[in-house]
């Protein structure tokens, strides 16, 4: 079966002014603490092509360096890794939000056409997102038009799309707002009266109303507190199940790879490090970057 | 573009018939800019420009608005207060407003002698577009004698001689400031609209990059989302004027602030109707026959106002009316707005 | 002696130059006559790595799991590195109806070996094939969503200790293997009641989660999670290590039940009495003697 959404070779450099004078100093007081077991780069075997930033690219900070990933329908596909290791540089070139500087991302859409979202047309691009892609932001106001009601922001993409009876695009917004377990009581209030979850659920149906294919969820639990986070999880897990929706999902935190992933990438300084089966890649790591993140976290 | 040395030497083709080519990349590099051409070209209607021919797509409606434009390109030396140059502009801004229905389109605004906010706007693109033989109407609130009608009627009676009107069907250019009058305008009348904002989007996005962008890429979602918050609010479309249109199924326009009443004639109206934002330097247009929607949800369907009451004066039941307070006891007397309408259906029972 | 035939058979062909259609299918019908059903190639060791496996490596259709010279070593990197050998040179079959009991101390690498044939462990060397739809599968050579598809269809996994998820009750704890396979949920519930009810989780529980729950409780959730779905291949982690009398005999009765229906049980199994009730063949497992810090080997 062919995958609905396949990446080769993306990659992004953000080129710094002073990409030359980027020597840090290694001696003297102004030097960092000496470099540890897994500080240099040669010592995370990397699964892809290149282990050193690839001739022919400018100088600067990789973001993403030759990443090739695949997500075929109805499956999960989580982006582990700590902070700075491009994993939301990479979900905002999967989707084409941002340009890269070689690769591609293929999109099969609904008619089967393979679509290069980073090649395609802005016009095509946006009604894409609005119709089979979805993107929830880590922070929902990013993502969530705080103006108008929560139920104009469900409703969104339906009267975009074309829907010109107020009753329906009301009546799947309200549908929506059950579905994600908001009181529907609450379809005219504005969201600046929501709390941080209902806020992140309220994203999460503005961006399924339109029946989507595919999702990008760049860290849906971040910032969130524990109870909240749970509740968040959950609803995640029985929407990838009901709707056998293809989901991209980035986090640092591997219990939540753990539970709503199927297969995981674990990245570190733009380049894949490990990947595979979720429980395989955190049961039995073979990367020594790996290692250490499963080492690192706490369980109860 | 500046003309090479050798086109200057040789002598100047004969544009003359010509008017929609600047004659300022015609003119030899000796002459001064502002000396007037050396034949006066006839008055009367033009032979087609070559810009127009082009244009097939549209119907005889461009044709018709391109003609209008075109005819009015023969004032020289500050007729109406602006100078040649500036009018040359205007127009221009105007043909591509004209070939693009609704797509606003910047132009340098000049300084007028009123400040922004009283129909600068509406004043320059009036002032490119008259010529001697044109009757030029202006009203304010649909009536031709309040101060504002008043003063802009003066202003081109004084600058261009102007011959001024008050009744709608004499006019060849009328300058509203937010009416459109009752009577039917005809085929060759040119609206002149005063456009305090021209962006119907700004009270959504306030950002100019953003509606520019919507603009481009036809993502109207913006306006639709809300009507949907007027309908959750209040149960209905809650806008009364300056309501949103889809010019040509494409492009979405603020007619300026006339009242909804008025939306309706706007749409494939045989007249030309320019509309002209001094203060944010924009000019839009719709051209003749141009389809013209009020945007609207399928079970709350585009209601124009109506009264309950007729006109106190003359009985008119189908125009707009305004409410006027007679004296300090609560006696009202509701009148056309028009109100040369008025006077009309007054004189003739 | 079969294959001595089909060398001599090609040598046949080669000689015979041109007319290698006709000589050739009748130096493979020849080969099939040879050969009888057999336990097919010796495991030879190590593979070549990235070469095709081109020749099956059993014709018996009845073997659902085979294992050829399987090695697995961790490596941690952090602690040194140091090398930890977990097994070596491992191979058995299992056939369907047959259940294996793999036997040994603790730390010989009984649950690794389970893990390995469920795809959650990596294969250092060897191979592992597991049957799917009538195709031996090759685990080390398998992309992920084979080895999902393979769990989806084919494998059925008891762990040693549940994995809790949390806040899911464990009537639905049970019944999501049948859930993702597209069952309604009301038939998957009805499929996990009958289980639990025979696994004596009494009926006020199944809507609590399992992570309040005693270790044979969770270990009979555990059984009912992994046989709900009748998969043709059981792997069992020490399936009745925290239960009574009565509950080892009703999973040992569950084992015997699916072994009847042609599964095939590959079980961990350190009671005796549950051994020696649903156990067709051993397989005994010795700890490797101490890992060696990778420099060293090199």
């Amino acid at each position: 079966m062919k995958p609905l959404l396949a990446a080769h070779g993306l990659t992004k450099i953000f080129r710094s002014p002073s990409a030359e004078q980027s020597a840090e100093p290694t001696t003297g007081p102004l030097a960092g603490p000496p470099a540890g077991p897994l500080d240099r780069p040669s010592d995370w075997p990397a699964t892809g092509p290149s282990a050193e930033q690839p001739a022919g690219l400018p100088a600067g900070q990789p973001a993403c360096l030759e990443v090739a990933l695949e997500v075929h329908a109805g499956e999960v596909l989580g982006l582990v890794g700590e902070s700075g290791s491009g994993k939301s540089t990479l979900l905002n070139l999967l989707c084409g939000a941002v340009k890269a500087d070689a690769g591609q991302s293929l999109y099969r859409d609904a008619l089967g056409l393979e679509v290069d979202l980073q090649n395609v047309e802005e016009v095509d691009r946006r009604r894409l997102m609005r119709s089979e892609l979805g993107f929830v932001r880590q922070n929902p106001r990013d993502g969530l038009n705080m103006n108008v009601s929560a139920g104009a922001n469900v409703a969104e993409r339906l009267l975009a799309g074309g829907e010109r009876r107020y009753d329906r695009a009301r009546a799947a917004a309200a549908a929506w707002l059950e579905r994600v377990e908001i009181p529907v009581r609450r379809l005219d209030d504005s969201p600046e009266t929501y709390s941080g979850g209902m806020l992140q659920r309220l994203q999460i149906a503005k961006n399924l109303v339109a029946g989507p294919r595919l999702v990008f969820l760049d860290e849906p639990t971040g910032g969130l507190d524990v109870s909240v986070q749970a509740r968040l999880l959950d609803l995640l897990r029985n929407l990838v199940a009901g709707l056998r929706l293809a989901v991209v999902l980035t986090t640092h935190d591997l219990a939540v790879a753990r539970l709503l992933s199927h297969r995981i990438l674990v990245m570190k300084g733009g380049r894949t490090v490990e990947s595979g089966l979720t429980d395989q890649v955190l049961d039995d790591p073979q990367a020594p970057y790996t290692q250490l993140l499963t080492s690192s976290t706490l369980s109860l | 573009m500046t003309p090479s040395l050798e086109q200057a030497r040789r002598p100047a083709p004969d544009r003359s018939f010509d008017r929609s080519f600047d004659p300022l990349f015609d003119r030899p590099f000796d002459l001064p800019f502002d000396q007037p051409r050396t034949q006066a070209p006839p008055l009367g209607p033009a032979p087609r420009p070559a810009l127009a021919s082009s244009l097939e797509p549209h119907d005889g409606g461009l044709r018709a608005a391109l003609d209008a434009l075109d005819r009015r390109s023969s004032t020289t030396g500050g007729y109406a207060y602006l100078d040649e140059e500036a009018k040359r502009e205007i127009r221009r801004g105007l043909l591509k407003a004209v070939a693009v229905p609704g797509h606003q389109t910047p132009f340098s605004g000049r300084e007028m002698p009123m400040p922004y906010g009283w129909g600068t706007g509406g004043v320059q693109v009036t002032a490119s577009l008259l010529v001697p033989d044109d009757a030029l109407k202006v009203i304010d609130q649909g009536a031709d004698d309040t101060v504002n009608a008043v003063s802009i009627r003066v202003f081109f009676a004084r600058t261009a001689r102007a011959k001024t009107t008050t009744r709608t069907s004499e006019a060849t250019i009328i300058q509203t400031r937010h009416r459109i009058p009752e009577t039917p305008l005809a085929p060759g009348q040119i609206m002149v609209y005063q456009v305090p904002l021209p962006e119907p989007l700004r009270r959504l996005e306030p950002r100019e990059t953003e509606t520019a962008t919507l603009h481009a890429l036809a993502e109207y979602g913006l306006m639709r989302l809300k009507l949907y918050e007027d309908v959750a609010k209040h149960g209905d479309i809650a806008l009364s004027y300056d309501y949103p249109v889809l010019v040509g199924g494409r492009y979405l326009m603020s007619p300026s602030p006339i009242p909804s009443f008025d939306n309706p004639k706007l749409d494939r109206s045989p007249a030309l109707h320019l509309f002209g934002a001094g203060r944010e330097k924009r000019l839009y247009a719709v051209p003749p026959h141009t389809s013209v929607e009020s945007l609207d949800f399928e079970d709350f369907p585009f209601k124009p106002q109506s009264w309950a009451q007729v006109c106190g004066l003359c009985g008119a039941a189908d125009s707009y009316l305004d409410e006027a307070v007679l004296d300090d006891r609560g006696g009202r007397l509701f009148v056309c707005s028009d109100s040369d309408h008025c006077r009309r259906r007054r004189r003739t029972p | 002696m079969g294959l001595g035939a089909f060398a001599a058979a090609a040598a046949l062909v080669q000689a015979a130059g041109d007319e290698t259609g006709r000589l050739e299918s009748l130096a493979l019908w020849s080969f099939r006559r040879a050969a009888k059903p057999r336990l097919g190639l010796p495991c030879a060791g190590r593979q070549p790595a990235g070469r095709k496996e081109k020749k099956m490596p059993t014709t018996d259709p009845q073997v659902m799991v085979k294992v050829c010279a399987l090695s697995k070593t961790f490596t941690l990197h952090l602690a040194g590195p140091a090398v930890l050998p977990a097994l070596r040179d491992v191979s058995l079959e299992v056939r369907a109806g047959e259940c294996l009991a793999v036997v040994g101390p603790s730390g010989a690498g009984k649950s690794t070996l389970l893990r390995c044939l469920f795809g959650n462990c990596r294969l250092t060397s060897g191979e592992a094939w597991i049957r799917r739809r009538g195709r031996l599968i090759a685990l080390s050579q398998a992309s992920p969503r084979t080895v999902m598809a393979l769990r989806e269809t084919t494998l059925g996994y008891v762990s040693q200790f549940l994995r809790v998820i949390p806040r899911v009750g464990a009537l639905d704890v049970a019944a999501e293997p049948l859930v993702s396979l597209g069952r309604s949920p009301e038939e998957a519930r009805a499929a996990a009641g009958e289980l639990l009810e025979r696994l004596r989780i009494p009926r006020r529980l199944w809507t609590l989660a399992p992570s309040t729950f005693s270790g044979g409780e969770k270990q009979r959730v555990n059984i009912a999670r992994g046989l709900v779905k009748s998969s043709p291949v059981l792997l069992l982690d020490e399936p009745t290590a925290s239960l009574d009398a009565a509950n080892k005999r009703t999973a040992a009765e569950l084992i015997n039940e699916a072994k009847a229906r042609g599964a095939a049980v590959v079980g961990v199994f350190h009671d005796r009495e549950v051994r020696d009730m649903v156990a067709d063949q051993t397989l005994e497992l010795r700890p490797i003697g101490g890992g060696r810090p990778l420099e060293e080997l090199a």
